[in-house]
């Protein structure tokens, strides 16, 4: 071993040293400031190359030409020059090495998937550069709206599908901006028979839950009758599948349909159409419909001027005379029904009120002793 | 008065359900109702249904009504006889029961608590320590339950 070997090894313990057939490479890591930064450096015809900076990239090109222009340079005078040039940048803000080249590549992208897709309903680069909103229509006249993000914590795998309305997440992050959008249009393709299989549903039959569907949930809570309801729960990847199906409601009542249920099914045929196979094992012709808004139902809710704790608003001739003064809450209350309630609890008498706490937001709130 | 309110808070509760919960009269004339409450998804009582007594007391809703589960569950907060241990079904001082809630937040405070179990303050002193120490366990031993008990 020289000396020179002997020198490169206590000062870049990390560097290895290997003979060419034109010369030599040293490949490794470099230490500066406790970051580590990838080294690839080649010795051919007297010169020294930088070849692959991983990271630092963007600066290549400019030291492999300050290199150039010195002469008489060993192995150690070359990394020590790395060195110092990256704990130069570093030092006035070194981060921006690396996002200079991240912007750089996330602008290329944009620009060439803009060329690329031409037929979206919205397409746009946030001002910081870091999150791409995208909207489309699919070939049924679907909306589908996603957002990309840029994840530079990530070497390559920069772009990351951060929001998207769909059951499961489909697709790990690719240093493509073009390949990760073909693999969402690719997922969407493959689940048109689940959203036309849920869009069937949610057109004919009452759903309770969720209350706006969306592309994401895979399940629908369906009315049945008073009181009772069957969950269908699908494999969106498999629309083709029995789905889950869960009845909830009375026993005497969930019994029939259980009963209906088991006979039945065996009968499923994955061949057939999901939505007349629903129908078939549930022993349904179809689902009961979703009456129109009638006025007495609207009335029967509880609405804010009723009292809150009788919830009525006619309480033996008497309508509701008490409001919380906190004006977020503003409930109302019979006095009657409200002193019943302060007297459970810890109240203080103040002549001849009661003062105690709101039920509903637990600020202080006054009722006259009948 | 309190036919009233409970007329409403059914008829709200049969016409915009809360996921995963029904609610109906078992005895109209004894004031007893009985509710249905699925196991939240990805947990372990995930695919159970489980079945809840409850009691409307005469002087509801001044006083809590009262809640039990019908159906086994292997739950620190809920003991062998179907008790619950939940701050909202309890009169002040000690719990926090106020008219205002209604039994369809409760319901749903019943169905969080089945998820989201609270050892800190258990009604099955072994469960608690099970689920603080040795989850695994714990979540084999929930499952079989719903699994043996709850699944339709």
């Amino acid at each position: 071993m020289t000396e020179i070997d002997l020198d490169l090894l206590l000062n870049y313990p990390l560097i290895k040293k290997q003979r060419t057939t034109e010369g030599f490479s040293y490949t490794g890591v470099v230490e500066v400031n406790n970051v580590d930064y990838k080294v690839k450096l080649k010795y051919r015809k007297n010169k020294f190359i930088f070849h692959d900076l991983d990271k630092l990239n963007s600066i290549k090109n400019e030291l492999n030409k300050e290199i150039g222009e010195k002469k008489d340079l060993s192995e150690l005078k070359v990394l020590d020059y790395f060195r110092d040039y990256v704990k130069s940048l570093a030092n006035n803000g070194g981060i921006l090495i690396n996002k200079s080249y991240l912007y750089r590549k996330v602008l290329m992208e944009y620009i060439e998937f803009t060329k690329f897709y031409l037929n979206l309903t919205k397409c746009q680069l946030s001002d910081d550069f870091m999150k791409i909103f995208i909207s489309m229509q699919d070939e049924n006249k679907r909306e589908h709206s996603i957002v990309i993000s840029i994840d530079d914590s990530e070497v390559n795998n920069i772009f990351k599908l951060e929001k998207y309305d769909l059951p499961i997440k489909p697709i790990k992050n690719n240093s493509n901006l073009t390949v990760l959008f073909d693999q969402f249009l690719a997922t969407v393709e493959v689940l048109k028979p689940y959203f036309d299989f849920m869009e069937h549903l949610d057109n004919t039959a009452w759903i309770l839950d969720p209350v706006e569907p969306k592309k994401c949930h895979n399940y629908r809570r369906i009315y049945l009758g008073e009181n009772t309801s069957v969950t269908v729960r699908v494999d969106a990847y498999n629309i083709k599948l029995r789905p889950e199906i869960l009845f909830l409601g009375p026993e005497r009542i969930v019994e029939i349909y259980r009963d209906n249920l088991n006979s039945n099914l065996d009968t499923w045929d994955e061949n057939g159409d999901p939505y007349t196979q629903l129908l078939k094992i549930l022993g349904m012709e179809n689902f009961p419909e979703k009456p129109a808004d009638d006025v007495e139902s609207a009335e029967l809710l509880i609405n804010n001027t009723e009292c809150s704790i009788c919830f009525t608003f006619n309480l033996n001739e008497k309508n509701p005379d008490i409001i919380c003064r906190n004006e977020h809450c503003e409930s109302c209350y019979h006095s009657q029904c409200l002193y019943e309630w302060l007297i459970t609890g810890n109240v203080r008498r103040v002549f001849s009120e009661l003062h105690g706490l709101c039920p509903n937001c637990e600020k202080q709130i006054a009722c006259p002793i009948p | 008065m309190q036919k009233q309110r409970l007329a409403k808070e059914l008829a709200k509760i049969t016409s915009f359900p809360p996921t995963g919960i029904c609610l109906y009269y078992k005895d109209e004339s004894t004031n007893v109702l009985e509710a249905k409450v699925e196991g939240p998804p990805n947990s372990s009582y995930s695919g159970g249904i489980f079945t809840l007594e409850i009691n409307i007391p005469e002087r509801y809703p001044f006083v809590p009504p009262l809640i039990k589960f019908m159906t086994k569950i292997y739950h620190p907060n809920i003991d062998d006889n179907g008790r619950i241990c939940l701050d909202l079904l309890k009169m002040p001082p000690a719990g926090n029961w106020k008219p205002t809630i209604g039994i369809e937040g409760l319901l749903i405070a019943v169905r969080m608590l089945i998820e989201c179990p609270n050892p800190d303050d258990p009604l099955m002193a072994d469960i608690a320590e099970e689920y603080k120490n040795y989850i695994d366990e714990f979540k084999n031993k929930a499952k079989k339950y719903t699994l043996k008990y709850a699944i339709q």
